[in-house]
């Protein structure tokens, strides 16, 4: 009887990562494209940093809603323990100057536009380590689990692993604007990567519900 | 029939090929000037105009003109209120000068800009290149027309000149250019002669060109200290000039101050930057009363200044001139006699007109002249018949206008038809390169491996015997065509015909062998590429697609810094995440995997949970699985992960217990002694940081070049202190890091090759601390002799070492015990376990090496006992010798020795290790030369670029598991990167002109080139030399025979050349055809063509390496 026990579990968590993802990918969507060039406070280009901080929030608030709607579903995730939590917010906070140096070396300006920088470097860490955070915690073996041999179980891992890794690659496609002579606003160092960085949050969501939805049915069939 | 190509042959020819194609592709592309023969006459037009004028012969002009032309004035030298030039600042504060701001036009390099200021017309981007060998010019200009009008001429300064117009001047003397750290000699041998000549006074026309501005430019910038002082002896002479010319009043003269370009903020030129293009024009003269306001300032072109001077001095306009002339310096001529000379000059644009253009009379600008030379007759009636008015007046100066609308515009039309490209050349060589490119990498995809050439089938031979005819008469049919008649290909002189049967043989070759390699029936044969490989191939790929835009040729430096940075990063995660992440695990696996399952129940739910899901995701087959045990499913798991722990011989062993086909699941082991993972953690992170630092050492590019940087700062003159100490730091890590390992000999070697070069740039003034009186030279030829002495000396040492071993391999050799297979191997894992004994890791894993090949070892231990000891005796005395870190290094670094095929095979290490010696040495005195050439403070960039060079070769190769292939590639991308690291770019002002004459006393052409050739591309040679040593260690092995190892290396560098014969091709093939497709695009002259000559010049640099791999290295 395990074994149909195990198995709604799984289409449940299936199911609620799925729907939050989804939900999540077009929250984001909206927010990313409509107050694109706009001025208001969420536009990037004019007000970088507010906006920068404005979605760190977001995708704080998002991750931590799919997550949340999993672990409970699950009766053996210890994850809202305060011990837990304080250390990861401990290694949240030691990861954020690893991003930052990498994106100095990666040739962000060394005195100038520290802000911007660190800005950067957190929605950065956010983006690209916050829900592997939220899904495996400090466990090395895990992340190497799914990120070294790119195998995260279906539910919230998928969504780690996707969102992790399009918010990097994001970024760093965002660097390759930075060098052209268009002398358009966008350019200006952090905004392209920023941008980039979103995008690519933007797009591991959606790749992520894609993913999901396609266990999902293999799942429903494999069941019949 | 049919017969055997070897491919080395075929990439020996490849290169050939590649050469001359891009140079065929130049010559055509860089384009020929199509300019009027002869010179002008004076009174030529008059007969045919329509205007009578009786106004020539009343011409005034001025009798004495000086020409003062200042090597590299900008014109904010001059023409600002602090400018240094006190003398010339209160004359034009007295109104007794006329200032104007002219615009140079690309190159801004000297030859180019007194073509462009003595013709009137643009020199071609070819003019560059040619600006180090100019021959006599054979166009119409001013200084021939000043001759011919019998002016006596004098010239005082840049023999260019005197190369330039031989036979002009009166007297003359000419001082060299190339001596760029001396800006007091040579401006002093131009003064020299003014007293004299102010006193006698017996000439016409007097040219001073001053070249110590732009020397100090070169050497310490545009803000140096020195700058200053040269600007106040310029001011000097100036007033000294006009005191000698106020005196004699019987005489008109005019003095002409004007640079011929101008600087970049670090001193260079060569670019289209503002500070290079705008230069002052300054026009002194005694007869010159309180000159308006409104005057100053103007903005004319360089070219204007010849037809203007023409006027001034009343000569005819040389005949190609394409300038107007500036009508404002016309003082004291009337309205009809400033019509008139604009008349002459828009006549004299009108006959380069016809020249040009087949239609011309239906041309907007040729209607614009006619209306214009129609208002001017009308207007001479109108004076001739009811005199001056002001509404007279007013008519005339619109004329003028009229006048100066229609010179410019055919003058604009005239320019962008001057470019005439030999587009049969071109179509021809890019073929050939594309046939190179295609054929090269069908070959890559289709290597074979396994025979050492290409079998030519025999239908190759009838191809050839069709497409001779076909080619030939293809050639002909396009030579004799109307249009490509003059066709750089279609010359009928003896060379012209021996490049055209290269070139046509080279395509028919390249047919026959792209053809061969596609019909052939070998299928692919290779290696499954890494990761790492993957992104070198795409991201070289992907970097030539960049090259198509302008903004990422500028900024090239950018993307080379930028995809290395990615490589070292994705190492660094890559080392870390295999190593460090899953090495808690390691100690489970000595342990069997049943003590794992007994471990299981300690397991927390969280984690077996997580190892059910992620068992059920790595069978990839979907939720059927859910029935397996927990057990199965944590040993696979766990089975995984050993699996990506790069297992080595224990895991290997663990597999093999478990009757696991390791080939199945092993990736291309490498097991690295040496390599502790904290070092390659430590040294990716050192080599990260160093990549930042050096990129922050010299700014470059095009939109951030002004950015401060560390080199600017360093070579500012109150911070030489700070530049000596970085230069001693430097020079210390240089012999620190090539310390170790080598004999006392060599060590003194180096620290004699360091000191000398501190000691070179002390006395040329760049550093303090041990400044001599001597002679510079005298320490730069002490660096040269010291590094033919060290590489001499490593030629000859081998025969040494070789010596030694023979007698100790003598021993071993009695025994001629049947070789085992094994016994090699085992021999050699022995031997480096001895060597390398102070490292654990490496006793653990020859241990277990040793453990499983026990058996064998037990059956004959007493023999391999015997045949060891030669071979520790021979690392013993190796060691003595100088040379075990080459060994150790080529230890760790080959993996796996084949195990020779030959039983014979006599056990001689020497000659290999004696070839690794000799290239390390060859890559030591690489270090020194660079040091020596480069300038103080990129000598920082040749320590870090040492470090992370070390770094690389001792702790990271191991972790990159690159093929060859790849290996090269990961070289040229490092050269690449450090190409612009050492200040260089895409644009021709970077060129550091100066590296070029160190330790030569005079200008001696052919060895100025190639100090700057090798300068300039000192990185990329560092990282190709630094590649043939790391394919010298990575095959070779000790144990093989020499014979089967000449095999091997001859096998590996025709891979790894190649590799560089594509890298080459791809963006030459793709270059050519973006710009031939863009040839009237905006930026072709400033980023394109640029480009096409550094890529052109790198190929070169290139192919001349890869000869030298494929003739030498063996
Ligand atoms: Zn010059
Ligand atoms: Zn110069």
């Amino acid at each position: 009887m395990t074994d149909e026990k195990t198995y709604y579990t799984a289409r449940k968590v299936l199911k609620r990562t799925l729907a939050w993802t989804l939900f999540c990918s077009l929250a984001s969507l909206i927010l990313l494209f409509i107050p694109f060039n706009s001025g208001t406070i969420l536009d990037l280009v004019s007000n970088c940093l507010v906006a920068t901080k404005i979605w760190i929030l977001v995708i704080l608030i998002q991750i931590c809603f799919i997550c949340k709607s999993v672990t409970q579903s699950l009766p053996s995730k210890q994850h809202s323990k305060v011990g837990s939590l304080l250390k990861y917010v401990a290694v949240f906070l030691a990861i954020v100057p690893v991003f930052y140096v990498i994106t100095i070396l990666f040739g962000a300006p060394l005195t100038e536009s520290r802000a911007e920088t660190f800005h950067f470097a957190l929605l950065l860490s956010v983006a690209g380590t916050f829900p592997g955070l939220m899904t495996c915690g400090v466990n090395l073996n895990e992340w190497s689990r799914i990120f070294v041999l790119s195998s995260p179980e279906n539910g919230v891992e998928v969504v780690a692993y996707w969102v992790s890794l399009c918010s990097i690659f994001g970024a760093w496609l965002g660097a390759f604007p930075i060098p052209l002579d268009w002398d358009r606003p966008w350019q200006v160092w952090p905004v392209s990567c920023v941008l980039g960085t979103l995008c690519g949050y933007t797009i591991g969501l959606m790749l992520s519900s894609v993913h999901l939805f396609i266990s999902y049915y293999k799942m429903v069939r494999q069941k019949r | 029939m049919g017969f055997t190509l070897s491919w080395r042959c075929i990439s020996i020819l490849d290169l050939v090929l590649i050469l001359i194609g891009t140079a065929t592709f130049m010559k055509g592309f860089f384009p020929l000037k199509r300019h009027l023969p002869g010179y002008a006459e004076s009174g030529n037009g008059d007969n045919s105009s329509t205007i009578k004028s009786k106004l020539i012969s009343q011409m005034p002009h001025y009798d004495k003109v000086v020409i003062v032309l200042i090597d590299a004035l900008r014109a904010d030298f001059v023409l600002t209120h602090s400018t240094p030039m006190n003398y010339v600042q209160t004359m034009m504060d007295r109104g007794k000068t006329l200032s104007y701001i002219v615009k140079a036009s690309p190159p801004t390099v000297t030859l180019p800009r007194v073509k462009a200021l003595t013709t009137g017309s643009i020199p071609g981007f070819v003019d560059v290149v040619m600006n180090f060998d100019s021959a006599a010019l054979m166009e119409d200009n001013i200084i021939t027309q000043m001759k011919r009008a019998g002016k006596r001429i004098l010239f005082y300064g840049d023999d260019t000149w005197i190369t330039l117009f031989p036979n002009h001047f009166v007297r003359s003397d000419g001082t060299t250019s190339f001596y760029v750290s001396d800006y007091t000699e040579v401006d002093h041998n131009v003064s020299r002669h003014l007293v004299s000549e102010l006193q006698s006074l017996d000439w016409d026309v007097m040219i001073l060109h001053y070249l110590g501005l732009d020397h100090i430019g070169h050497l310490a910038g545009p803000k140096s200290p020195l700058v200053k002082p040269k600007l106040q002896e310029m001011d000097d002479v100036i007033h000294k000039i006009y005191n000698a010319l106020e005196k004699e009043t019987t005489m008109s003269s005019l003095i002409l101050i004007c640079g011929d370009h101008g600087m970049s903020d670090q001193g260079s030129h060569g670019g289209a930057s503002v500070s290079e293009v705008t230069v002052p024009a300054v026009f002194l003269s005694p007869s010159f009363s309180s000159v308006q306001e409104s005057y100053q300032g103007e903005i004319i072109q360089q070219i204007d200044l010849s037809p203007t001077l023409s006027v001034l001095l009343g000569i005819p306009i040389p005949k190609n001139n394409l300038g107007s002339v500036v009508t404002s310096t016309l003082i004291g001529y009337s309205k009809e006699q400033v019509l008139w000379s604009l008349h002459s000059n828009a006549e004299q644009i009108v006959k380069l007109f016809e020249a040009n253009f087949d239609n011309y009379d239906l041309d907007r600008s040729f209607q614009l002249y006619r209306l214009a030379v129609q208002e001017h007759s009308d207007w001479l009636d109108e004076i001739k018949s009811h005199g001056d008015s002001p509404a007279v007046d007013e008519k005339g100066r619109s004329i003028i206008h009229r006048y100066k609308l229609a010179i410019q515009t055919m003058a604009a039309r005239i320019s962008s038809s001057l470019t005439m490209y030999d587009m049969y050349s071109m179509i021809t060589a890019i073929v050939l390169l594309w046939l190179v490119l295609v054929k090269s990498s069908m070959g890559k995809l289709k290597r074979f491996t396994r025979n050492e050439g290409l079998q030519l089938s025999r239908h190759s031979v009838s191809l050839i015997m069709v497409s001779i005819p076909l080619v030939g008469f293809c050639h002909v049919t396009i030579c004799t065509s109307h249009s490509q008649a003059e066709s750089f290909l279609c010359g009928a002189n003896k060379s012209s015909i021996l490049l055209q049967l290269t070139i046509f043989s080279g395509l028919i070759f390249q047919v026959v062998v792209l053809l061969s390699i596609v019909l052939s029936s070998v299928q692919k044969y290779g290696t499954k590429k890494n990761r790492f490989c993957w992104f070198l191939l795409i991201g070289t790929v992907c970097h030539t697609f960049s090259l198509l835009s302008s903004s990422f040729v500028e900024e090239e430096h950018q993307t080379w810094y930028f995809i290395t940075m990615t490589f070292h990063i994705l190492l660094l995660v890559k080392i870390f995440t295999t190593k460090m992440l899953l090495k808690p695990e390691r100690s489970d696996d000595v342990t069997s995997a049943k003590e794992n399952t007994e471990n299981y129940s300690l397991l927390s739910q969280q984690q077996k949970f997580d190892n059910y899901f992620s068992y059920f995701h790595q069978e990839n087959s979907g939720f059927n699985v859910y029935e397996r045990k927990f057990q199965t499913c944590h040993k696979s798991s766990s089975d995984i992960r050993d699996f990506v722990n790069s297992p080595d011989e224990k895991k290997e062993e663990k597999y093999n217990e478990k009757g696991w086909k390791k080939d199945d699941y092993l990736p291309k082991r490498y097991a690295d002694p040496l390599c502790s993972e904290w070092f390659a953690v430590l040294s990716v992170l050192a080599v990260l940081i160093l990549s930042r630092a050096l990129r922050s050492l010299n700014q470059t590019g095009n939109k951030w070049l002004d950015r401060p940087d560390v080199g600017d700062w360093l070579t500012r003159p109150e911070n030489k202190v700070w530049l000596s100490v970085a230069v001693i730091v430097s020079l210390a890590t240089v012999l620190a890091s090539k310390w170790g390992g080598s004999s006392w000999l060599d060590r003194t070697l180096v620290l004699i090759g360091c000191f000398g070069v501190y000691r070179y740039r002390a006395n040329t003034g760049d550093l303090i601390f041990y400044e001599t009186t001597s002679k510079a030279t005298t320490d730069a030829w002490l660096v040269y002799a010291v590094i033919f002495i060290y590489f001499f000396k490593s030629l000859k040492l081998p025969f040494k070492l070789r010596s030694i071993i023979s007698t100790d391999t003598s021993l071993g050799s009695k025994t001629p015990s049947q070789n085992s297979l094994e016994s090699p191997e085992t021999l050699h894992c022995l031997h480096s376990h001895y060597k390398s004994d102070s490292m654990q890791s490496v006793q653990d894993k020859s241990s277990v090496q040793d453990k499983s090949r026990s058996s064998v070892q037990d059956k004959s231990s007493a023999q391999h006992q015997a045949r060891q000891q030669p071979i520790l005796n021979a690392s013993l005395s190796l060691q003595n010798s100088g040379t075990p870190f080459i060994l150790r290094n080529h230890e760790t670094l080959q993996p796996n020795c084949r195990i020779p095929d030959s039983p014979q095979s006599p056990v001689s290490p020497s000659s290999q290790q004696s070839r690794i010696y000799i290239i390390h040495v060859v890559h030591n005195c690489w270090i020194l030369l660079m040091t020596l050439l480069m300038r103080p403070h990129n000598i920082a960039f040749v320590a870090m670029v040492t470090v992370q060079e070390t770094l690389v070769e001792k702790y990271l190769l191991g972790h990159m598991t690159l093929s060859t292939s790849c290996l090269t590639l990961y070289c040229l991308w490092m050269g690449e990167a450090s190409f612009f690291y050492q200040g260089n770019s895409n644009s021709i002002s970077t060129v550091d002109v100066s590296a070029g004459y160190v330790g030569l006393m005079e200008y001696q052409p052919i060895l100025v080139g190639m100090l700057l050739s090798l300068a300039t591309y000192a990185g990329p040679i560092f990282w190709l030399l630094a590649l043939v040593k790391y394919i010298y260690a990575k095959v070779s092995c000790p144990t093989t025979s020499l014979q089967e190892n000449k095999a091997r290396f001859g096998k590996e560098f025709t891979k790894a050349v190649h590799t560089l014969i594509l890298t080459r091709a791809l963006p030459l093939a793709a270059y050519t055809v973006l710009v031939t497709a863009q040839r009237y695009h905006l930026f072709v002259w400033t980023v394109f063509s640029p480009k096409l000559l550094y890529e052109g010049m790198f190929s070169v640099v290139i192919a001349i390496f890869s000869l030298v791999v494929l003739l030498i290295c063996q």
